[in-house]
């Protein structure tokens, strides 16, 4: 009897969402209606089994909710504008998944996840072409046919989770194992000075020789950016470039780079490794000039 | 007419002078409820069908609602049934069309 009386409050929830659904007037005689039919299907004589009760009972509230929202004309029009309003920000972000694809493979080709969400973008908006195409041919009004279209196309929503999911791992499997979860770097710790300048720098890079990679929609700097000034730093400390053309300390410390959502180094990596990189210039200055300079 | 509307005229008329509660009429007609409800909202606008509170009961169950036909309600749904049952195709067994030479 317990059972029946929480199976009981579960029908009388689903009642008070179909009555809420149903016109002022109506909605109060429909809800007792309702809500009265409730424990004389759960003891029905003409059905045997307990459970099959239950899941008449429940069966029939749920079908009060569909019956409410499908007969008032105002709540079918709100599903209907609910409906519209989800794939047009299906159809916005897989427009943008498109072109942020585009700029991605040319920023960075080879990347695969690029190539899946330009692909991605493509096959979302060509299957929203055929199915509208299709509803509005088939229907008597186009308008219904635009309206049934965009209820058959909400059938597309888990394929766009799953996109975004893969998306998602995309973006991990890009970076190194253990990069996943919190912008943590692989914490350099208390670095000694002076030679351990390199050996941040070299944490602070995966094996491929660049930073780590923050996960899309995560700012991150401009790869390009910093790969350029890097490359003048390294340039400045090892092959000892003429004093004009060299960076200083002060030059790294007031760098400022550019941020992007897709897939930039983590900023607090990229942080780090240039304050061990402006030590070095530092001490760079500070060491008698060498031979080469003479 | 529809074929569910049908089959809510013709669970009516098996008794037509016997009150109906929703739940009852879903099982005859084996309809959801989503369908029974508006369907008899319809009717009941047209005047075709009548609801009416039973009379709260003595073991605390609340009082449920039930529907009959109207005496408009009752002649029209046979009218309704009858025409579609003329109209309808030959029921089943019977040879779809004559034996050639049966005619004359």
């Amino acid at each position: 009897m317990r059972g029946d009386r929480s199976l009981l409050r579960i029908g009388g929830y689903l009642i008070g969402l179909a009555s809420r659904l149903l016109p002022g007037e109506i909605r109060d005689e429909r809800c007792r209606e309702w809500t009265a039919e409730l424990p004389a299907i759960l003891r029905d004589p003409d059905t045997r089994l307990a459970a099959h009760r239950a899941a008449r009972m429940l069966g029939y509230a749920a079908g009060a909710v569909w019956g409410s929202a499908l007969a008032a004309g105002g709540a079918r029009g709100r599903l209907t504008a609910v409906m519209a309003v989800v794939v047009g920000l299906l159809t916005a972000n897989s427009l943008m998944l498109a072109v942020l694809g585009i700029l991605g493979a040319a920023n960075a080709p080879g990347d695969w996840v690029h190539y899946y969400s330009i692909a991605a973008g493509i096959l979302y908006l060509a299957g929203l072409g055929w199915v509208l195409a299709r509803r509005i041919r088939q229907a008597a009004k186009p308008l219904e046919g635009v309206r049934d279209a965009v209820l058959a196309y909400t059938a597309f929503i888990p394929s766009w989770l799953l996109s975004l999911l893969l998306r998602a791992v995309g973006a991990d499997s890009s970076d190194l194992p253990g990069q996943t979860g919190a912008p943590s770097p692989p914490a350099p710790g208390p670095v000694q000075p002076a030679a351990s300048a390199e050996q941040a720098i070299s944490l602070a890079r995966d094996t491929a020789g660049r930073f780590y990679r923050v996960r899309c929609w995560r700012p991150g700097y401009q790869i390009a950016e910093v790969d350029e000034l890097i490359a003048r730093i390294e340039a400045t400390l090892t092959t000892g470039t003429r004093p004009g053309q060299a960076v200083t300390a002060a030059d790294v410390q007031a760098a400022k780079f550019r941020t992007t959502r897709r897939g930039g180094y983590d900023e607090q990596v990229v942080d780090e490794a240039l304050d061990h990189y402006a030590g070095a210039l530092a001490r760079l200055a500070l060491s008698p000039p060498p031979e080469r300079f003479k | 007419m529809t074929a569910s509307l049908e089959r809510v005229l013709r669970a009516f008329l098996e008794d037509p002078a016997a009150p109906r509660y929703g739940y009852d009429l879903m099982k005859a007609a084996g309809l959801k409820s989503g369908t029974l409800y508006p369907m008899l909202g319809r009717l009941e606008d047209d005047r075709l069908v009548t609801s009416a509170w039973e009379t709260p009961q003595q073991d605390g169950q609340r009082p449920r609602k039930y529907y009959r036909l109207t005496g408009e309600g009752i002649r029209l749904a046979r009218l309704e049934l009858a025409q579609v049952s003329a109209s309808r195709p030959r029921a089943p067994g019977r040879p779809a069309r004559p034996v050639p030479g049966s005619l004359g």
